[in-house]
């Protein structure tokens, strides 16, 4: 392996990562999960639009449907980490790992190549699952003047755009969990407490700093990252757009940064 | 069966991950006394005119979810550690008849799910009563006698959960599969559930895990905490349709549920 020029070996190892991640099953099984969002999605706006039609003038002044795309985009966030997880405990789990580890023995090369896979498959994933939800609603909806759906369609490019990036940002914090946890359950769990639990402990906190801690929470970064002026009802954006893509990239840091001195500093 | 039932305990009682779990429930009881100190904080910094605005949510219920889904990752674990690691060839060439392994599963999970959630849930209601005093926080000044019946529909619920995951565990054998689509059964489902039109939303969401809780014990309330309230904003309270018979018969069907399907799982396919 000494003469080989280093961008052939990394080129080799991408493509026996790329090699795995398509030839095991769960790949496909996280794909479908997310891909089925985008069903759910559009049976809530075609629901929606069927309440819309035989509502009277009243009722529909108080009728909200939420933007679906955020909603699926949250849900590609938890699949897609799962992904991330999995790269890398399923081959801990099977001792494949060592096999990996004796092939490549330049172990940040190797969690490279995972993370290089990991991130385009799920920033590919995510992009496609968000725009196949907002167009699918929005079709569904048609002209029908619900409120948060009648913006033009070019306004709505940059949220769209954040929520699959953030998924991206999901599955490499997965990747990152599963290397440090080595378990695929106590992984699947922490992306679990990262995605759901955080945001609701955040909304028990202390107004004079919760709302920061909110901020800085993947399911609202998207929308600040997007110069979106409120989050929710109940909270303005604290972040600018720059300073929320910082905050995604600091995610990544710790994720990949940890993940390459776990994976560096033990046995295998 | 006495035998099964003891080597199961023994298996439970020597996998770390048993111990992991109930260190998070334990951290869910501290999270908890921490939740009750802000609350009373909050209280004592607001005016008394602004007092008790808030919507009323005992401390305990909002950690409840949490004590669910580590329950229901054990039960997971339960089965899927054994595929994990090839011990289930073992399990099943020590026990053959494979219903009597999957019960004795079942009786060992159960019995731990409802003993942590028990002892769980009153050290969280104590932990918060004592740090909130006397103040009369809503949703937080009812007596242990008044809170009973809550805090037993809780338990009965993180026994449901426990279970949904062993069977969920032993019908996909894959760790990662069963704990995401116990997620999904306690988190998603609900939160799109409360996003559809509203006679909807109501029906769909008093069937949901999250809800049934607040309906079994008939306290008039369904889920407390939802990640919807990111969504959709405020705190939407999940449907309250079903008596408490009701509630007790759906949380009965997803036990049931789960464990049909993993007692066919178990008996028809190969280890």
């Amino acid at each position: 392996m000494g003469g080989e020029d280093p961008s052939d070996y990394l080129t080799g190892v991408l493509r026996s990562e790329w090699l795995k991640i398509r030839s095991i099953r769960s790949t496909y099984v996280v794909l479908a999960v997310a891909a089925a969002g985008v069903l759910l999605a559009a049976l809530l706006a075609w629901w929606a639009a069927g309440y819309w039609d035989g509502a009277t003038a009243q009722s529909r002044q108080h009728f909200v449907l939420s933007p679906t795309a955020p909603l699926i985009g949250w849900l590609a966030q938890l699949c897609l980490a799962v992904l991330g997880v999995l790269v890398i405990t399923s081959e801990h789990s099977t001792g494949m790992i060592r096999t990996s580890v004796a092939a490549v023995p330049r172990r940040r090369a190797l969690l490279a190549a995972k993370a290089a896979v990991v991130g385009a498959v799920a920033l590919v994933s995510g992009e496609a699952v968000v725009f196949a939800t907002y167009f699918v609603s929005r079709w569904i909806i048609g002209g029908r003047p619900l409120r948060f759906w009648t913006s033009p369609v070019s306004s709505e490019v940059p949220l769209l755009l954040s929520w699959g990036l953030s998924v991206m940002v999901f599955a490499l914090i997965g990747l990152g969990l599963g290397t440090v946890l080595r378990s695929t359950a106590a992984a699947i769990v922490t992306v679990v407490a990262v995605w759901y639990a955080l945001p609701i402990v955040a909304l028990h906190l202390p107004a004079s700093w919760g709302p920061w801690v909110s901020a800085v929470l993947l399911v609202n970064l998207p929308p600040q990252l997007a110069g979106a002026s409120r989050l929710s009802p109940g909270q303005v954006s604290l972040l600018s757009p720059a300073a929320a893509l910082l905050v995604m990239a600091a995610y990544v840091a710790v994720a990949v940064g940890g993940a390459a001195i776990a994976l560096g500093r033990r046995d295998a | 069966m006495t035998g099964v039932l003891a080597s199961e305990w023994l298996k439970l009682r020597s996998v770390r991950s048993t111990y992991i779990v109930l260190g998070v429930v334990v951290v869910g009881v501290l999270l908890a006394g921490l939740l009750a100190s802000q609350e009373a904080h909050l209280w004592d910094s607001l005016a008394p005119a602004a007092r008790g605005q808030q919507p009323p949510m005992p401390v305990e219920q909002a950690v409840l979810p949490l004590v669910q889904l580590c329950l229901a990752v054990l039960g997971v674990l339960v089965v899927t550690g054994e595929y994990g690691t090839g011990t289930i060839q073992v399990s099943l060439v020590a026990v053959p008849r494979r219903l009597t392994l999957l019960w004795a599963k079942v009786a060992v999970v159960a019995a731990t799910a409802l003993t942590v959630a028990g002892v769980a849930m009153v050290a969280m209601l104590v932990a918060s009563r004592l740090v909130i005093g006397t103040r009369p926080i809503p949703g937080n000044t009812a007596s242990l006698p008044v809170a009973l019946p809550l805090l037993l529909a809780s338990g009965v619920s993180v026994l449901v959960l426990a279970l949904v995951g062993l069977g969920l565990g032993a019908m996909l054998r894959s760790g990662a599969g069963a704990i995401v689509t116990v997620v999904m059964l306690l988190i998603a489902l609900p939160t799109f559930a409360y996003l559809l039109p509203p006679p909807w939303a109501d029906r769909v969401g008093s069937i949901m895990l999250p809800s049934l809780p607040g309906q079994l014990a008939a306290s008039g309330s369904g889920a407390t905490t939802s990640v919807a309230a990111v969504f959709a904003g405020g705190s939407p309270g999940g449907g309250a349709l079903l008596s408490p018979v009701g509630a007790l018969l759906v949380m009965a069907g997803y036990a049931a549920a789960a464990l049909v399907g993993a007692a066919v799982a178990i008996s028809r396919r190969d280890a």
